[in-house]
């Protein structure tokens, strides 16, 4: 889960980077990026941090 | 008629004297006339540049009798001639003028440079008053070795890497040398990613304005290093933090900046995609403080909370601080420092009189971030708490820092207010709903608000300056800004996280279980910070001991 997590986040950077290409919109760009963050803060708060979370020593 | 035979001389006289010098004037009043061909104009008289100027400054004897009221210093005796031996020509003037303003903007750069490393003591009493007593040399001592791991990595190559490919920055003279930008062809455009000049500031960069330079980049590498030992404090292993440091000051950090400031990538936006100006982040709400609080949250993540921190069921229990005192000192300390971070991010203040603008908006931000977070914690809770307050003034300077060369004192202040709010939120969803465990509130106060502050360029920037956000008609500079908060997300996170994760895999990133309980102080650094302190005993360290110290201070109150 952790390299989803990781994989997950990067992914949420590129999208909005590679679209720039594709569209010269700017609704839609934006939507793009506003999309991509949260994508990533998805991976890396709730995928790479609850991954981390099982191993945490209050569960223990 | 006696009376005008004297004056005859002096008539013939004066008469000469303007033909002599209107004929000249006469002459080229009739070049200038439309009739005549632009070819047949003769040159101007060539302008004397290097002809002895008619001007003298006081005698040797003026001054030697002193000059209690200053009109007598600064004078044309102390404009440097080329040859002391000849007189002051035009050539010494317009040198002087030169040489004046390069060397104000040197002075302003240095001086305000010299502020941002002074937040280093800001940062270490902060985060060392937010830590228990029992981690007080540990705490401080990361705070302290940060500025040195940091300043040894940039100068080898961190700087290099951010700054490399800068040159043309005139208000520092130029820095030709850091003349070459690692560049790709990708999608139709260029991408720069990296420089490639100035390791250990050797060869052509051995140079009086790449210095400054160096010296303003590196005291804010140096905060964002220091960031991390904040919300990785208490259990940190003294090794690990040491290497993860070096590896965030000399590759992760210079990456960003080299993007944002350095002429990569995200600060081509504007050219490249017609995104406004490009990514704009005036002082380094991102570069510095967002890089810094990412790195803060994936150190966090790897290392675990605190024993003690959470109890089994989830729920959060507080760990105060030892030294509220030094909390808000520490505040104040860095508050002043800011004053270096946002105006001195000019470069110069010659030709730079915005400074002024910039100062106030950083002042404002961060009252109104107290504000904020004062309002906040007083409505909730009941009362208002004073390291949130300073919690509150820190995230209205961070902030503000991106936006202060763009936004005006409204701006300002509504973007303070609004972090004085955001940090109290995000320090309750970082500590209760993540389950991340900060004990100085750094992913909050530089993360989130580093990110906010760069979000808000894109909002409240009001062309001014060169820079136009969405309430004042262009929405495409949000667009830039939000690529930027992407690429803090996805790109130095993950790098960080990545990075972190193989430090821990070798050496270890936590200390063990039983020098955390005892205290880092002897485990860690060999020596007590209050050695004369009688330390109390840790009852918070497992849900077991937690409900026995509950239960007797419930005995004590009840008995009282």
């Amino acid at each position: 889960m952790k390299l989803v997590g990781v994989l997950l986040a990067v992914f949420g950077w590129l999208l909005p980077v590679v679209a720039l290409n594709m569209t010269s919109s700017t609704g839609v760009r934006m939507f793009l990026c506003i999309l991509g963050i949260g994508i990533t803060l998805v991976a890396i708060l709730s995928v790479l941090n609850k991954a981390h979370e099982k191993e945490a020593i209050w569960k223990q | 008629m006696k009376s005008c035979t004297w004056l005859k001389p002096y008539l013939w006289a004066a008469i000469v004297a303007l033909l002599v010098c209107g004929l000249p004037a006469g002459a080229h009043g009739q070049t200038a006339a439309p009739a005549a061909p632009a070819a047949a104009a003769p040159a101007p008289p060539p302008l004397a540049v290097d002809a002895p100027l008619p001007v003298s400054g006081p005698s040797a004897d003026d001054l030697a009798a002193g000059d209690p009221s200053g009109t007598k210093t600064g004078t044309a005796n102390d404009v440097v001639h080329a040859d002391p031996n000849k007189p002051l020509t035009l050539v010494d003037l317009v040198n002087q003028a030169g040489q004046n303003r390069i060397a104000i903007n040197f002075v302003w750069t240095l001086v305000t440079g010299f502020l941002v490393m002074f937040m280093q003591a800001g940062f270490a009493i902060v985060e060392t008053g937010l830590c228990r007593a029992k981690n007080g040399n540990h705490t401080m001592m990361m705070n302290f070795m940060v500025y040195g791991f940091g300043l040894f990595a940039y100068w080898v190559c961190g700087f290099a890497i951010q700054m490399g490919g800068a040159a043309g920055t005139s208000i520092l003279g130029g820095v030709s040398p850091l003349s070459h930008e690692f560049t790709i062809h990708l999608l139709g455009h260029d991408w720069g990613l990296w420089g490639t000049k100035g390791f250990f500031l050797s060869g052509a960069t051995y140079d009086v304005g790449v210095m400054v330079l160096f010296l303003f980049q590196m005291v804010f590498m140096d905060t964002a290093l220091t960031i991390v030992t904040g919300a990785a404090a208490e259990r940190w292993k003294y090794v690990s933090f040491a290497v993860s440091s070096v590896v965030l000051g000399a590759l992760i950090y210079p990456l960003y900046g080299n993007w944002a400031w350095g002429g990569g990538w995200l600060s081509k936006l504007g050219a490249n995609y017609g995104l406004g100006a490009g990514y704009a982040d005036f002082a380094g709400s991102g570069v510095v403080h967002a890089v810094g609080g990412l790195t803060a949250l994936a150190v966090s993540i790897i290392i675990g909370p605190r024993i003690g921190k959470y109890n089994r069921d989830g729920s959060s229990n507080a760990m105060p601080g030892h030294d509220l005192v030094i909390v808000l000192t520490g505040c104040f300390i860095l508050a002043f420092g800011w004053f270096g971070f946002n105006p001195g991010s000019t470069l110069g203040a010659s030709g730079a009189l915005r400074i002024s603008t910039i100062a106030v908006d950083t002042m404002l931000a961060g009252c109104t971030g107290s504000f904020g977070a004062l309002l906040y914690m007083w409505i909730k809770y009941g009362k208002p708490d004073a390291s949130m307050c300073g919690n509150g003034l820190l995230a209205g300077l961070v902030a503000i820092t991106a936006p202060s060369g763009y936004v005006n004192t409204m701006g300002a202040v509504i973007i303070g207010f609004a972090a004085g709010l955001l940090v109290c939120l995000s320090v309750e969803f970082i500590d209760r709903v993540a389950r991340v465990d900060d004990p100085v509130g750094a992913i909050s106060v530089h993360g989130t608000c580093g990110l906010w502050g760069v979000i808000s360029v894109g909002l409240f920037a009001d062309g001014t300056n060169g820079v136009k956000g969405l309430f004042y008609g262009d929405p495409t500079q949000l667009v830039a800004q939000l690529i930027g908060v992407g690429t803090l997300l996805g790109f130095v996170f993950t790098a960080s996280y990545v990075a972190n994760t193989a430090i821990h895999a070798i050496v270890g990133q936590r200390v063990s279980a039983a020098a955390e309980l005892e205290g880092l102080d002897i485990p860690e650094m060999g020596a007590l910070c209050y050695p004369e302190f009688v330390l109390k005993p840790d009852t918070t360290h497992s849900g077991a001991a937690a409900a026995d110290f509950k239960a007797g201070l419930q005995v004590a109150r009840e008995t009282a």
